[in-house]
């Protein structure tokens, strides 16, 4: 099991969008972000300029406020999800949030997003997330009705290393392999990634 | 039912995310740190935007004590500020402002979940409270050294809660 005290998450190549219609939350955001090393951090105050951002630039991960465009955050992000024909629909998207109503955490969780995360956020709170992220890639689902990262959890790691389900007894992490990626592979696997780059 | 099918994607950043230890990543205490410092750099500035909600949040709130017409406008306007207060106070190491602004939000998204009226009086005492953790004495107290006044907020919040829930909710828990 990975130890998320002790891990390193390599930020510093990805291009971050913050969508947040107040700019002071997403100042705390861009600054944490800025202190985790990352160089490349765009903010949108509305779901326009986020699309245009993402037509501009190479973004790797959203930061999405629900209370964007009078609430419709949640809705912009199901858009983008269910929208076959769209290239950043598989992108890793975070809801950021301070209304934790189970019925809101509810509504992101199904609206396809990877990650909730509540404000206020401390830097180990976040940290912490883009680490479970980086670490637990999860299959994206298709169905009528919903697109994104498979929303069962899987328990990975039990005291006596025994699971109930025949899957969770094959939840271990093997340990590093090799030496780490360089930077130029990270840039040319991501370059790889970007639908519609040539 | 259609069967989930995976997906088998074009994204593969969430997995380059995961591409650990490469030579320029800063570890998980240093890169803590290094966050910590910048938000110490941005807190003159957040702390200006916080005073300038909380008075915002002041001011409707005591249109709204006064029972105005728009009184749900008042508490609209009271919510809007006092969530802009939540989401900034407490990365600034305003934790009491914090986490009345938190309390005030829960006690009026409530309300509106549970359609009932707001509960007025909870929203006055309130008021108070924000007055109170605003005043110089206060504005950098931490929870910890106000367990009553944290205890008192909370139960406050617990009994908007407990007006909120459909009374058959009540009797079944008996």
């Amino acid at each position: 099991m990975v130890n998320i005290r002790n891990s390193t998450v390599n930020i510093g190549g990805l291009s971050f969008l913050l969508v947040d219609p107040n700019p002071h939350s997403s100042t705390i955001i861009h600054g944490i972000l800025r202190g985790f090393g990352a160089h490349r951090i765009i903010e949108a105050r509305t779901a326009m300029d986020a699309i245009q951002a993402l037509n501009d630039q190479k973004i790797d991960m959203m930061m999405v406020e629900p209370s964007l465009e009078n609430g419709k955050g949640l809705a912009f992000i199901r858009s983008m999800r269910q929208d076959a024909n769209n290239p950043f629909r598989t992108i890793p998207i975070l809801v950021v949030t301070g209304d934790t109503r189970p019925s809101v955490i509810k509504a992101a969780r199904d609206c396809g997003a990877n990650m909730v995360i509540a404000k206020p956020m401390s830097p180990a709170s976040l940290y912490e997330r883009l680490t479970w992220v980086a670490f637990n890639p999860r299959t994206f689902i298709e169905t009528k009705t919903y697109f994104g990262p498979d929303r069962r959890f899987k328990i990975e790691g039990f005291p006596d290393g025994k699971g109930r389900r025949a899957g969770d007894n094959a939840a271990t992490i093997a340990a590093d392999e090799g030496p780490a990626m360089s930077q130029s592979e990270i840039d040319n696997l991501l370059q790889v990634a970007r639908v519609g780059g040539s | 039912m259609a069967n989930p099918r995976p997906h088998t994607g074009n994204s593969k950043s969430t997995t380059i995310l995961a591409a650990r230890p490469a030579r320029r990543a800063v570890r998980r205490d240093a890169a803590i740190k290094r966050a910590e410092r910048e938000l110490a750099r941005l807190k003159p500035r957040l702390e200006s935007y916080v005073k300038a909600e909380s008075q915002r949040l002041a001011a409707a709130l005591l249109a709204a004590q006064a029972r105005d017409i728009g009184y749900a406008g008042h508490v609209g306007r009271a919510y809007d500020a006092s969530r802009n207060i939540r989401d900034v106070a407490d990365s600034i190491g305003y934790e009491l402002l914090g986490f009345i602004a938190t309390n005030l939000c829960t006690v009026i998204e409530t309300a509106e979940t549970a359609r009932i009226e707001y509960p007025a009086d909870i929203i006055d005492c309130h008021r108070e409270a924000f007055a109170l953790a605003l005043s110089s004495a206060y504005l950098n107290k931490t929870l910890e050294e106000l367990p009553e006044l944290f205890g008192g907020l909370l139960k406050i919040a617990e009994a908007a809660a407990r007006r909120a829930a459909p009374p058959d909710a009540e009797t079944e828990d008996k």
